[in-house]
């Protein structure tokens, strides 16, 4: 049994624990993501024929990890792909810690568990040596280990995105599944959805903020928030709701709906097409689909990661290519990528080998 | 209005003494009949002359409400306006507009705040910024050369900030060089540049610093009193003698605090609250909220304003200052200086 062999059969004994954050994955889906990001599932053990030539590769390790604290799935992906590959993982969590990835990686066996390393703090040497680094986090924080790390050090940077869906059919089950996808992990991914277009006009988006606000009062019924908003994220949504009554009380084609006393659910209705970040936990606009994309959305469309449309259909996906938006999904499925997805638009473990010939 | 503006002026000037809650319900009354956007915004609250019976009631509108000039918020007419003054921001951000028919209320209420506050005169001022020809939007600006004119009228060419953003120190060095004490008016961030690329500069004993704004988003990060401490020593002024301001472009009225005061104060023609953002009401006594000021010296565009700003109300019309927002877009009015500054 090869190494890579080992660690995918330690992986897969993994699949239960992983499965919330990377989706469910049999022993297969493994070898077939290796041998779709690498060439072969022996990539990393053997010297395969490759052309005129014999290349192997080899694992940027030790890897340094800076993850998010929005979201769990960042750092459970990002060391998923880092074991496949076979590297040593260093892992740069939040100063506030991770509890989920923490528990995990505490009851990881022996042959998992040595290939990783979570601080809450930052190793001076973790900068000094790292083979590679994948950094998630907001600008500050990716420009901030750009100036940290020596020059030649290779990063993977997820900086900041946002998401929007798009109903092609804007029907009541359209409104209960973009409901999931804006609340789940409180809207504070990059694949969460922030802004929602509407096929057929501002009378059709008008429409369907209504069904939407009536999706998000029901699910908050059920998922609560987990926890209070600090007075920054509450008051950020309170700003944002002000300046909507203000311009919907002057005869801006703008609409409000809103959790009664409290900041649990917002939905603005804003003819205007421009995409731009929201204060996230619960609160989305709603906008007719323009007809020149890129224009109408603006800046913001460049910082775009998905795209969940309803219904899911290539003819509908066509119609968004002028954004080049890196994933189209299934509404309700925005926060659920596949295991073999191209992690904004990266090819995510061909990013963390490099290759040796021999000729 | 008039009337309203003249009885205003005689409470700041001290001949005459007015009742606050019973001038900020006129002051509504007044700013909803002729201010149609604050009127529409007012309504959609559900708060109107016969429905609001105490200032604490007044709806604050927020500072981005600002930004629409389809929906000006101010009681006179567009012919009427005489002065506009703008937010600062990059050429990216949309930049706020607060128009004035009549400069009287603002400029009597800094003079006449700065006596309340019990501020020394500055009798020798120098301001680390551009001159009001060279910023006619700025609020800062004209709050600065309000000062001046009433202070030392006599001065001139104390403007330390060229148009094209250079500093200008030699005025200040020969100044400082003659012995005689200074007030150095400038933003913090202006302040910071000067440290990090000009020598230090001894000013004589008795000088005082006047700063306001803040200075995020620049390549340092020190907290406040990082910042004191560094300007303190640049200057040889003690930490103690540097005056801090909080006001904003969409307000008449400052706000002052030394540093050993646990507060900052206003005068008496503004009051503030503390609100909790999470419910709209106010926050219980002590604990942290979004700052809303109601300055009835804003009679002419709206006198409930509400802050991104983060508070502890200390007393009617006093806050411990907690910092701006993280959620809320960078703004404020150091980021001017900042950009305009030519760097080495």
């Amino acid at each position: 049994m090869t190494p890579t062999q080992r660690r995918l059969d330690a992986l897969f004994a993994q699949r239960d624990a992983l499965a919330p954050w990377t989706g469910k994955f049999h022993r297969d889906d493994l070898s077939a993501l290796l041998a779709q990001q690498l060439g072969s599932p022996a990539a990393l053990d053997d010297w395969l024929a490759r052309g005129d030539t014999r290349g192997r590769a080899f694992p940027r390790t030790p890897l340094l990890h800076v993850v998010s604290g929005n979201t769990p799935h960042a750092a459970f992906q990002s060391v998923f792909r880092g074991l496949l590959v076979g590297a040593h993982n260093r892992v740069k969590l939040p100063s506030d810690g991770l509890p989920e990835f923490e528990a995990w990686v505490a009851q990881l066996p022996d042959d998992l568990a040595r290939l990783v390393e979570i601080r809450r703090e930052l190793p001076d040497a973790w900068l000094a040596d790292s083979a590679a680094a994948v950094i998630f986090g907001n600008a500050a924080t990716v420009e901030t280990f750009r100036r940290l790390l020596p020059p030649g050090t290779p990063r993977i940077e997820h900086g900041p995105k946002l998401s929007l869906a798009v109903m092609f059919e804007p029907d009541e089950m359209a409104a209960q599944l973009v409901a999931a996808d804006i609340l789940a992990h409180e809207q504070r991914g990059c694949l969460s959805v922030q802004a929602v277009y509407v096929d057929g006009g501002e009378a059709a988006a008008r429409a369907f903020g209504q069904k939407l606000a009536d999706a998000l009062r029901h699910a908050r019924l059920h998922t609560p928030r987990p926890e209070p908003l600090t007075l920054s994220d509450a008051g950020a949504i309170a700003n944002a709701r002000e300046l909507a009554r203000f311009r919907e009380a002057n005869g801006d084609a703008v609409k409000l709906w809103e959790s009664a006393g409290d900041t649990a659910w917002t939905v603005v209705f804003d003819s205007h097409p421009t995409l731009s970040p929201g204060p996230l936990n619960g609160f989305v606009t709603v906008h007719p689909l323009p007809a020149d994309l890129p224009a109408a959305l603006g800046p913001e469309a460049a910082f775009l990661s998905t795209a969940a449309i309803h219904p899911f259909d290539d003819a509908f996906a066509d119609r968004l290519e002028s954004l080049a938006i890196p994933r189209v999904c299934p509404l309700g499925h925005a926060q659920q990528p596949p295991l073999f997805w191209h992690h904004d638009g990266r090819p995510p473990l061909a990013d963390l080998v490099t290759w040796r010939d021999r000729a | 209005m008039d009337a309203l503006r003249e009885r205003l002026l005689a409470w700041m000037n001290g001949t005459a003494d007015e009742d606050f809650g019973a001038v900020a319900l006129e002051v509504f009354a007044l700013q909803f009949a002729r201010n149609a956007a604050y009127r529409a915004y007012a309504v959609a609250r559900g708060r109107t002359p016969e429905t609001v019976a105490r200032w604490q009631d007044i709806p604050a509108i927020p500072t981005d409400a600002f930004k629409f000039p389809a929906h000006p918020l101010r009681t006179f007419p567009a012919a009427a306006v005489a002065k506009t003054f703008r937010t600062s921001g990059t050429t990216r951000d949309v930049r706020g507009r607060h128009e004035f028919d009549d400069l009287s209320l603002y400029e009597s209420s800094i003079l006449h705040g700065w006596r309340h506050a019990g501020l020394p005169a500055p009798a020798n001022p120098w301001f680390l910024s551009q001159a009001p020809a060279d910023a006619p939007d700025s609020s800062l600006v004209h709050m600065f050369e309000t000062l001046r004119r009433a202070n030392a009228p006599r001065t001139d060419h104390r403007w330390l900030i060229d148009g094209g953003g250079n500093f200008l120190p030699q005025g200040l060095r020969d100044t400082a060089a003659a012995g005689e004490p200074v007030a150095l008016f400038a933003t913090a961030l202006a302040l910071l540049r000067w440290t990090e690329q000009q020598p230090p500069l001894a000013l004589p004993a008795g000088s005082w610093i006047f700063e306001t704004g803040g200075y995020k988003g620049v390549s340092v990060e020190l907290d406040k009193d990082a910042f004191r401490a560094r300007v303190a020593e640049h200057f040889a002024v003690p930490v103690a003698r540097i005056l801090n301001e909080y006001g904003m472009t969409e307000l008449s009225s400052p706000f002052y605090a030394w540093p050993d005061e646990p507060a900052h104060r206003g005068c008496p023609w503004t009051r503030i609250r503390v609100i909790d953002p999470e419910t709209g009401g106010e926050a219980p006594q002590g604990e942290a909220g979004y700052l809303e000021i109601i300055d009835l010296a804003n009679l002419g565009s709206v006198a409930a304003i509400r802050t991104q700003d983060l508070a502890i109300a200390r007393g009617d019309n006093a806050f411990t200052l907690l910092g701006r927002d993280p959620g809320a877009l960078p703004r404020g009015c150091s980021r001017r200086a900042d950009d305009l500054l030519t760097r080495p």
